[in-house]
C-alpha cells in the first residue's frame, strides 16, 4: 500500500468548492433540526455563503494551485466562473424565498439544493480530468431534478423532473462513452495531453482506427455539453422542464447552469483552436450554433407560455455564446463570460418579474396576462421592458454590448458570414420580444385571458363547469372573486368566453379597473428586479468595468 | 482639436437636457397633466433656446468639426463619446430642436390617454435624434440610432390609429434588418480601424480594398435605404405614418427619414469612394424611381396623410440623386432640402392633424370648400404646399434647383428624367388644396369648423416664417452646409474622375444640343449661379 503523502494534498484550489459543500450540508442540517416553518435562517445562510464562497473565489484570482496532482485547478478561468456561479446561487436564493413562502412550500432543500448543484458546477469549471468533469456533471445535474420537481402540488413539476432526469440520464450515457472512447485510445482521461495531442499533430498521424476512437470521442463529449446547455437538436427537454418547474428553479438553471458547459467548452477551446483552426469539432459546434440560434428564435415566435418563450429564448442565446467561444480568440472568449453576467442578470430580472405577476400555483404565466401591465404596475413593465430589450441586444442596454463583444470576437477570427447569420436572428428575436413589450403597453389594461390547460384547475364551488378556466383568476382574487364572477354574467361576457375557450384562441375579456389584479409586490423579490433594473442599465451605459473583469479570466 | 466654445460642453448638454426632462416627468403625478404638459413645452424650447448659439458661433467657411467633445467610454475598446457639428448636421440638429416644442404645442388637445407617458417618450425621442446626428464615434451612432427606435416605437403604437400595433412592429423589424446589418459592417471597421478607432474622422483617412467596400457599402446602405426610404425599401412608411399620431408623423417626416440621407452622406459616400462610384447608377436610378413612383402612387391616395407620406418617398428621392450626383452643388442642395422636406412635410402633417382633430377624417371626399370657413387655415396650408411643390420664393425651391443643376452636371439624363417629379409634385398638392379647401361645402359638420385657433397658429407661423427665410435668403443655410458638403463627396469625386472626365469629355462633344437646354434650366435663376 502507497503511504499517503499529506503534503502532496493542497486544497487550495478546492477550497471555494468544499465552503459551498459545507454550505449546502449546514443548511440540510439546520433544516432537520428546526421547528418552526421559517426560512428566513436559510434564506441568511444562502446569501452569506454564496458571498463568502465569491469573496474567497475573487481573493484567489492571480493564484494558480492544483489539488489532487492537477486534477482540480484554480485558475483566474475557473475563478471567474465560480463567482458567476455564486451570483446565480445569491439570486436564485433571493428569489426562491418569496416562491417558497407564497406556494406554502416549508422546505429548505431548495437552497441546499442550489448549493449542492453549484458545487457540481465548480467541479465541472475547474476539473482537469474527464471522470472528474464527469462527477461535476452529476453533482450538477441532480440537484437540478430535484429542483424541477420542488413543487410538489403542481403536476407540471413532475413531469418536468421527470424529462428532465430520463433525458439526462441519456446525456450521461453519451458523457460516459466519450470519455470511454477517448481513454480506450489515448491511454489517459486527463485533458492536458488530450488537447495537447489533438493540437500539435499527432492526431493526424495517428491511425484511422485510433482517430475514428477519438472522433466519436470528442462528439459524444460534446452532445452531452450540449444537452446539457440545450443546444438544438438536443434542447427537447428544455421547453417542458423550463414551463413545469418552478420559477426560481427555472431562472437559475436558465442562467447559471449554463456557466459550467461553457467554461469547459472555453477550456477545450483555448488550448487546441490555435494550433488545429479547421478541425471537425469547429466545424460540428459552428452547426450546432447556427441551428441553434436559428430554429430556438423560430420555435419561440409562437409561443404563449411566458416561461416557453423563455425556455426557447435561452436556447437561442446560448446560440449567440456558442459563436464567442467559436471565434476561439481573447475577444471572444471573453464575451463570452460578459454576455454570461448580462445574461444572467436580465434573466434573473425577468423570472422575478414573472413570480411577480404569476398567481399561486403558477397561474397567469401566459404572455396574454400582461396585458396593460404597465396600467397595473408601471415600475415591471418598465423593467420588464428592459430586460427584454437587453435581451434583444438593443442599446443601450447591457445585452447590447454583451453582443458587440462576441460578434466583435468572430469578426476578429474572420467569422463576418456567422456574425451577419447571428446578426439576422438577433432581428428575429427583437419580434417575439416585441411582442411582449406590445402586450403590455398597448394591451387593454382590463383585458385577461382564458386560456388555461383545464386538468390542472382545481374545479370551483361556486362556478358553473364551463367557466372553471376563469376560476383561476377570480379564486385569487379573495373575496373580489365572486363579485367579479357576477359582473362578468352580467355583462355576458362569460359566454363569449366560454366560447372562445372552445375555439382555442385567447380572446380577450374586459375586467373593469377597480377589480384588476395588480401583481403582488413581494419585497425581496421586488428588490431583486430592482437591482437587476440598475444593473442592466448600468453595465449598458459603462460596460468598462465588467469587460476589465471577465478579462481577468485569460490573464 | 476644439474649434470654438470648448469651455462648455454645449453639444452635450443639448443631447441630455431633454433625457433628463424626461426623466424629471416621469416622477410628476400622471393626472397633473397640465403642470407636466407645460413643463415638457417649456423644457422643449429652453432645448431650442440652448441651439441657437450653435447657429450662431458656428463657424462659416470651415468643413471640419466644429463644438466638438470626446471622452473615452469604454477604454479597453477604444470607444468615445465623440460628438461634433459640421455643415451636415448642424441645420438637422436644429431643425430637431425646432420642430420639437412645435410639434408638442400641437399636440396638446389631440393627446388625450397617458399624458405623461407621451411626453416622456417624445422627451426620449429627442435626445435620440440629436445624439445620433452629432455622433462621431459610430458605436455611439449606433446606439442612439438604435435608441431612438423604442421610443418611437411607443408613440406610434400607444397613439397611433386603429392598425397601430401592426404597423409600428413593421417599422421596427423593417429598421432593425437594416440596422443590424450595419453593425456587422461597425464591427468589421472597428476590427480593422488603426487603433480601432470607430470615429468617422478618422475613418476617412482609412484606405479599404475596394472588395471590402462593397460589403461595407452595401451593410450601411440597406440600412440607410430602407430609412430614407428609398424605392423598394419603403413599404414600412406609408403604414408607419398613417397610424402615427400628428407628432409622431411629424417625427417621423421631418427627422427620422433624414437619417438615411445624413447616413449616406456621411458614411458611405466619404467612407467608401471606390464603391460609391460603382453604385452611382444603381442608387440613382433608385432615386429617380422613388421621385416619379413616390409621386404617381401619392396623386392617386385618397387619404390625406398617405399622399403626404408617398410624397415624402418622392422628395427624398431628390436628396438621394442629390448625393449621389456626387457634385458640390447637388450635394449641398440635399442637404438643404433636408431640411426643406423637413419644414414643409412636417407642416404639412401637423396641418393634417389639424384637420384630423376636427373632423377624425383622414379621406379627401370628406372635405371641400373648407377654404370659406377656415381662411386663415387656407393661406397657411397653401403657403405649405407651395413649399413642399417648390415654388420659387420658398425654401423648397432651392433645395431643388441646387439639386437639379448639380446633378445635371454629373449625370444629365438622371436630372432629366427627375425633373417631372416637380410637376408631379404640383399635380398632387394642387389637387389636394382644390379637394379639401376649393368648391362647395358639400358636407355638413364642415360647416361649422372653426379657424385655426392662436395655439395653432402658434405651431404654424414659425414653420411658414423659416419657410420664408430659406426661400429668400438661404445664404446663411447655404454658407454653413456648402464647405462640408463639398468634403463629404471630395474623395467619392475624385475617386473615379479620370472615367467621368472621359466620359464627361464624350458627352460634350455628343450631346452638345442637350447640353445647351441645360444651361438655359440653369439661368433660370440667376441667384444660384452666383451662389456656386
Amino acid at each position: 500500500m502507497i503511504p499517503i503523502q499529506w503534503e502532496a494534498i493542497e486544497l487550495t484550489a478546492l477550497a471555494p468548492l468544499l465552503t459551498a459543500l459545507l454550505v449546502a450540508v449546514f443548511i440540510l442540517l439546520w433544516d432537520a433540526a428546526r421547528r418552526s416553518d421559517d426560512l428566513v435562517p436559510h434564506l441568511l445562510i444562502s446569501l452569506v455563503g454564496a458571498v463568502v464562497v465569491a469573496v474567497y473565489s475573487f481573493y484567489l484570482i492571480g493564484t494558480r494551485e492544483e489539488s489532487f496532482q492537477g486534477i482540480v485547478i484554480a485558475d483566474n478561468l475557473s475563478l471567474i466562473a465560480n463567482i458567476l456561479i455564486m451570483a446565480g446561487v445569491f439570486f436564485g436564493a433571493l428569489l426562491g424565498y418569496d416562491y417558497l413562502v407564497r406556494e406554502g412550500i416549508h422546505r429548505g432543500e431548495y437552497f441546499a439544493l442550489l448549493f449542492f448543484s453549484a458545487s457540481g458546477m465548480m467541479v465541472f469549471v475547474s476539473a482537469q480530468e474527464l471522470v472528474a468533469i464527469f462527477l461535476g456533471l452529476e453533482l450538477l445535474s441532480i440537484p437540478l431534478y430535484l429542483l424541477c420537481a420542488s413543487h410538489r402540488r403542481r403536476a407540471e413539476s413532475q413531469e418536468a423532473a421527470i424529462k428532465y432526469f430520463l433525458l439526462g440520464a441519456i446525456t450521461s450515457a453519451f458523457f460516459l462513452l466519450g470519455i470511454a472512447l477517448i481513454y480506450g485510445s489515448m491511454g489517459t482521461t486527463r485533458l492536458q495531453p488530450f488537447l495537447q495531442f489533438l493540437s500539435s499533430g499527432h492526431f493526424l498521424s495517428a491511425t484511422t482506427y485510433e482517430q475514428s476512437f477519438i472522433v466519436t470521442g470528442i462528439t459524444l463529449l460534446i452532445i452531452g455539453l450540449a444537452f446539457k446547455m440545450a443546444v438544438i437538436p438536443f434542447h427537447m427537454w428544455t421547453p417542458d422542464a423550463y414551463e413545469g418547474a418552478p420559477i426560481p428553479a427555472v431562472a437559475f438553471m436558465a442562467s447559471t447552469t449554463k456557466v459550467a458547459p461553457l467554461a469547459l467548452f472555453i477550456r477545450l477551446f483555448r488550448f487546441s483552436q490555435p494550433h488545429i483552426p479547421e478541425s471537425f469539432w469547429l466545424a460540428l459546434v459552428i452547426l450546432l450554433a447556427v441551428l441553434t440560434m436559428t430554429l430556438g428564435n423560430i420555435f419561440a415566435i409562437p409561443q404563449t407560455r411566458i416561461k416557453r418563450l423563455m425556455a426557447y429564448s435561452t436556447i437561442t442565446h446560448v446560440g449567440y455564446i456558442l459563436v464567442g467561444v467559436i471565434a476561439g480568440n481573447r475577444l471572444g472568449l471573453e464575451g463570452v463570460l460578459f454576455y454570461l453576467i448580462t445574461y444572467l442578470i436580465a434573466v434573473m430580472g425577468v423570472f422575478g418579474i414573472i413570480f411577480l405577476v404569476s398567481t399561486p400555483l403558477e397561474g397567469q404565466t401566459s404572455i396574454y396576462d400582461y396585458s396593460g401591465l404597465h396600467k397595473r404596475s408601471p415600475l415591471l413593465a418598465l423593467a420588464m421592458t428592459i430586460f427584454l430589450l437587453s435581451l434583444a441586444g438593443i442599446p443601450p442596454t447591457a445585452g447590447f454590448f454583451a453582443k458587440w463583444y462576441v460578434f466583435a470576437g468572430a469578426m476578429e477570427a474572420k467569422m463576418a458570414p456567422l456574425v451577419v447569420i447571428a446578426l439576422v436572428n438577433s432581428v428575429v428575436s427583437v419580434y417575439y420580444y416585441l411582442k411582449v413589450i406590445t402586450i403590455m403597453y398597448m394591451g387593454q389594461p382590463g383585458q385577461i385571458t382564458v386560456r388555461e390547460k383545464p386538468a390542472l384547475l382545481r374545479s370551483g364551488e361556486d362556478l358553473p363547469e364551463k367557466f372553471v378556466k376563469l376560476r383561476k383568476i377570480i379564486s385569487e382574487a379573495d373575496t373580489r372573486g365572486k363579485k367579479l364572477h357576477e359582473l362578468l354574467l352580467e355583462k355576458g361576457v362569460l359566454v363569449d368566453t366560454a366560447q372562445a375557450v372552445e375555439e382555442g384562441e385567447p380572446e380577450p375579456v374586459e375586467v373593469p379597473d377597480e377589480l384588476l389584479r395588480k401583481p403582488a409586490l413581494h419585497p425581496l423579490t421586488l428588490t431583486l428586479v430592482v437591482l437587476m433594473l440598475i444593473a442592466v442599465l448600468l453595465v449598458g451605459l459603462i460596460p468598462g468595468p465588467v469587460a476589465q473583469f471577465v478579462s481577468i479570466a485569460f490573464q | 482639436m476644439t474649434l470654438s466654445a470648448s469651455y462648455f460642453p454645449i453639444l452635450s448638454v443639448l443631447i441630455f437636457f431633454p433625457l433628463i426632462t424626461a426623466i424629471i416627468l416621469l416622477f410628476l403625478r400622471g393626472e397633473d397633466e397640465k403642470l407636466i404638459k407645460w413643463s415638457a413645452l417649456v423644457a422643449s424650447l429652453v432645448e431650442f433656446l440652448l441651439s441657437i448659439p450653435l447657429f450662431l458661433g458656428f463657424i462659416k467657411g470651415l468643413s471640419q468639426l466644429q463644438f466638438e467633445e470626446k471622452y473615452a467610454w469604454i477604454p479597453a475598446f477604444n470607444i468615445n463619446y465623440h460628438v461634433g457639428v459640421d455643415g451636415l448636421n448642424l441645420f438637422l440638429i436644429l431643425l430637431t430642436t425646432f420642430l420639437t416644442p412645435l410639434a408638442l404645442l400641437a399636440s396638446f388637445e389631440s393627446i388625450k390617454t397617458r399624458v405623461k407617458e407621451f411626453l416622456v417618450f417624445v422627451l426620449i425621442l429627442e435626445t435620440g435624434i440629436i445624439g445620433f446626428f452629432s455622433s462621431v464615434d459610430l458605436f455611439l451612432f449606433y446606439v442612439f440610432l438604435e435608441g431612438l427606435l423604442i421610443p418611437m416605437y411607443f408613440l406610434i403604437g400607444i397613439w397611433g390609429g386603429e392598425r397601430r400595433v401592426y404597423a409600428t412592429v413593421k417599422f421596427v423589424l423593417f429598421t432593425l434588418v437594416g440596422s443590424l446589418l450595419m453593425l456587422a459592417a461597425i464591427i468589421y471597421l472597428w476590427n480593422v480601424s488603426l487603433g480601432h478607432n470607430l470615429s468617422y474622422t478618422d475613418l476617412y483617412f482609412m484606405k479599404i480594398a475596394p472588395q471590402v467596400q462593397l460589403w461595407l457599402f452595401l451593410g450601411f446602405a440597406l440600412s440607410f435605404a430602407i430609412k430614407v426610404p428609398l424605392f423598394p425599401f419603403h413599404t414600412w412608411l406609408p403604414d408607419a405614418h398613417v397610424e402615427a399620431p400628428t407628432l409622431g408623423s411629424v417625427f417621423l417626416a421631418a427627422l427620422l427619414l433624414k437619417i438615411g440621407a445624413y447616413g449616406f452622406i456621411r458614411i458611405n459616400v466619404p467612407l467608401f469612394p471606390d464603391v460609391t462610384q460603382a453604385f452611382v447608377p444603381i442608387m440613382t436610378v433608385l432615386a429617380v424611381i422613388g421621385i416619379l413612383y413616390g409621386g404617381v402612387v401619392a396623386a392617386v391616395q385618397p387619404d390625406i396623410k398617405k399622399l403626404v407620406a408617398y410624397s415624402s418617398v418622392s422628395h427624398l428621392g431628390f436628396v438621394v440623386l442629390g448625393i449621389f450626383a456626387l457634385n458640390d452643388v447637388a450635394a449641398t442642395g440635399a442637404v438643404l432640402q433636408m431640411i426643406n422636406h423637413g419644414l414643409s412635410t412636417g407642416a404639412l402633417f401637423l396641418i393634417v392633424g389639424m384637420l384630423y382633430d376636427r373632423r377624425h377624417t383622414r379621406f379627401l371626399d370628406q372635405y371641400g370648400g373648407i377654404a370659406r370657413v377656415m381662411p386663415l387655415f387656407y393661406v397657411i396650408f397653401l403657403i405649405v404646399a407651395f413649399s413642399s411643390m417648390g415654388l420659387p420664393g420658398l425654401n423648397g425651391f432651392v433645395g431643388e434647383v441646387l439639386i437639379l443643376i448639380g446633378s445635371y452636371k454629373t449625370l444629365p439624363t438622371m436630372a432629366i428624367l427627375a425633373a417631372p417629379g416637380v410637376l408631379i409634385a404640383a399635380v398632387y398638392l394642387l389637387n389636394t388644396i382644390k379637394k379639401v379647401m376649393h368648391g362647395e361645402i358639400r358636407i355638413k359638420e364642415n360647416e361649422k369648423l372653426r379657424d385655426i385657433s392662436l395655439r395653432e397658429a402658434w405651431v404654424l407661423i414659425p414653420i411658414v416664417l423659416v419657410i420664408f427665410w430659406i426661400g429668400i435668403y438661404p445664404k446663411p443655410f447655404l454658407d454653413r452646409i456648402a464647405p462640408s458638403a463639398r468634403a463629404a463627396i471630395a474623395s467619392a469625386s475624385a475617386a473615379g474622375s479620370i472615367d467621368i472626365r472621359e466620359e464627361l469629355i464624350e458627352t460634350f462633344k455628343s450631346k452638345k444640343a442637350k447640353e445647351t437646354s441645360g444651361q438655359n434650366e440653369e439661368t433660370r435663376d440667376p441667384r444660384e449661379e452666383k451662389l456656386r
